[in-house]
């Protein structure tokens, strides 16, 4: 005889608890799924931009695009076109008004090694259109140069100065070129230094003799000097008295020329009043002309370049 | 008394009565004495060859007598200011100079002094070539003149001149005669000059070389005589040329290197040009051939 199975009494309420484990397990599998998808921007609204490329060479789904530096967007879809390959940007909205639509996109990277991003770069034209872009519009591609142009660039850019350096090499290497002779006169005065250190060292001696014969010199002098400093009071005295006879002597000169040049320049004065008194009495007046205009000749061949101007003359028959 | 006390007494007796006849000195006014100083600078600047000088000089003189309304000082500076200006090859300058004189009907100017602004006119119209106005002017002078006045054969001279540049060598002779006539009864040796040089000139253009040189030639002696480089110049040029159309290349050739020396000696650029001009002409000429 059976006896019915009683659960035990530890079991009790366990369905009830692994139902409440579950919905928990599912409510925190669904939060970090919903973390997740709002770090990736799942709940921002996006505005779909499109532009064509001639390759996609370096664009890859999901990679960033950038405005200004900042993230704003991905890069969402690629898909091949009548125009080449169709790329799809996923832009933030919020973003949006910032893209005008005359706008260009080009791959760029961070540095040279980092990762690849698309760049939106907003003309620069001033005349260009402000509007922005709206869902679905297309924009230009600005196409990186490739590897090769580069090359070929630097190349064009190198090559006269390669030129120019083997030019240089082989004048350098001419047997009579400037810079041989330049060595070749650097080499001979750099054998005769040794010679020019020695007169130099003996142009020295003679110096340092000069030196001591004019130190010799100079305490003579400094002898007459303390001579002249103890005799020039008594010399000074005595010229100071001199200039000052000569400045009286200047001082009566000046007044008796004062003096002199008023009288002088009264009897001038008194003088043109006779002068012209005696111009006005009739002895004299009528043998002097009176001051009038005088007027140049009128000459009837003023003109006369024009008399001599090249005017042509038949010869005479 | 004695007799040196009685001589003392007659000198000052003497002197008593020639100070009595003076009559009081009138001054000048003070613009008047302006204009006539200015006049004086101008001419001594146009002397030592400052043309622009003089021309400021006679402006500023002509103003101060402009000031006063003195007729003859402002008709004797406008000539002068016109003269001035033609030489500096200013013609509507100089031109526009003679209205003070030629276009003032409210003051009254001496008729010499009429007749020498209106030849003053036909003299620079005649210099632009304006043939028919530089006769009406001759003609005006003519009238102010009335016969006979100082500048009577340099009007004939005028005259000439225009005949000629009309191509008229007949009349211009004519002219010529006439100035040299009048010329030589008023003494007016620098006019004399110009006629006969007008005459040789004409007689060129008349078909006589040999005549022309004389008479250019006499121009030259004269002119030497007066010691005037311009002339002078003038009369080498017509001399060479006369020399170049008879055929004799040397003597025209030297009579231009002469009429060089001059114009170089005058720093005269204008002329030094012409007689380049004119040597390289002949040079030409004697290569073609």
């Amino acid at each position: 005889m059976h006896e019915p199975h009683v659960p035990p009494r530890r079991f009790a309420g366990i369905r009830r608890k692994i139902s409440l484990f579950m919905l928990t397990a599912v409510l925190g599998v669904a939060g970090a799924v919903a973390l997740v998808a709002y770090k990736q921007g799942a709940f921002v609204r996006h505005t779909s931009i499109y532009f064509y490329a001639a390759d996609v060479f370096g664009i890859n789904k999901g990679m960033s695009v950038r405005l200004f530096g900042l993230p704003v967007g991905s890069v969402r879809d690629l898909a091949i076109a009548d125009r080449g390959v169709k790329v799809e940007l996923s832009i933030m909205t919020e973003y949006v008004s910032r893209v005008p639509k005359s706008s260009t996109a080009r791959l760029a990277r961070e540095g040279y090694i980092g990762a690849g991003n698309i760049q939106i770069v907003p003309d620069g034209d001033p005349a260009a259109s402000k509007d922005p872009v709206r869902e679905g519009d297309v924009i230009g591609f600005v196409p990186n140069r490739g590897v090769a142009e580069i090359v070929e660039d630097i190349k064009v850019q190198l090559t006269p100065m390669v030129n120019e350096m083997r030019r240089m090499f082989a004048e350098m290497n001419a047997p009579g070129s400037d810079l041989r002779k330049s060595l070749q006169g650097a080499s001979v005065v750099f054998q005769q230094l040794p010679e020019t250190n020695r007169e130099m060292r003996e142009v020295l001696r003679d110096a340092d003799r000069a030196v001591k014969s004019a130190d010799v010199a100079m305490a003579s002098a400094a002898r007459v000097s303390g001579q002249l400093e103890r005799e020039l009071p008594a010399v000074t005295t005595k010229l100071g008295t001199a200039l000052d006879s000569l400045a009286d002597a200047a001082t009566e000169i000046r007044t008796a020329a004062r003096k002199n040049g008023d009288a002088l320049h009264e009897t001038l004065r008194d003088g043109q009043e006779v002068v012209g008194a005696a111009k006005s009495s009739w002895l004299i007046r009528d043998y002097i002309d009176a001051p009038a205009m005088r007027t140049l000749p009128v000459d009837s061949f003023e003109s006369s370049r024009a008399g001599a101007e090249l005017q042509p003359v038949k010869a005479p028959r | 008394m004695s007799l040196r006390v009685r001589v003392r007494g007659l000198v000052c007796l003497a002197c008593v009565l020639v100070a009595a006849c003076s009559s009081p000195v009138k001054p000048r006014p003070a613009p008047l004495s302006a204009a006539l100083d200015a006049n004086r600078r101008a001419e001594a600047l146009l002397r030592a060859g400052d043309l622009e000088g003089a021309a400021r000089g006679y402006r500023e003189a002509l103003r101060a007598a402009q000031a006063l309304e003195d007729a003859d000082a402002i008709a004797a500076n406008a000539v002068n200011l016109s003269i001035v200006y033609q030489r500096l090859g200013k013609l509507e300058d100089a031109r526009a100079s003679l209205a003070p004189v030629l276009e003032q009907p409210n003051l009254s100017f001496p008729h010499d002094r009429l007749a020498q602004a209106s030849l003053r006119r036909a003299i620079v119209d005649l210099d632009q070539h304006r043939l028919a106005s530089a006769a009406e002017w001759a003609g005006r002078a003519e009238s102010h003149c009335d016969g006979s006045c100082g500048v009577s054969a340099a009007i004939h001279n005028v005259r000439g001149q225009i005949a000629l540049e009309g191509g008229d060598a007949g009349a211009a002779s004519a002219s010529a005669r006439r100035a040299l006539e009048a010329s030589r009864a008023s003494g007016d040796r620098a006019e004399a000059a110009n006629a006969l040089r007008l005459l040789g000139v004409s007689t060129l253009r008349a078909g006589d070389p040999a005549a022309a040189l004389a008479h250019v030639d006499q121009a030259l002696a004269i002119d030497r005589e007066l010691a005037a480089p311009r002339k002078i110049w003038l009369d080498l040029v017509w001399l060479g040329r006369i020399s170049a159309l008879r055929g004799e290349r040397e003597s025209a050739l030297a009579y231009y290197e002469r009429a060089l020396t001059v114009s170089e000696a005058e720093n005269d650029a204008r002329g030094a040009a012409e007689v380049h001009g004119l040597m390289r002409g002949l040079a030409a000429s004697a290569t073609s051939r």
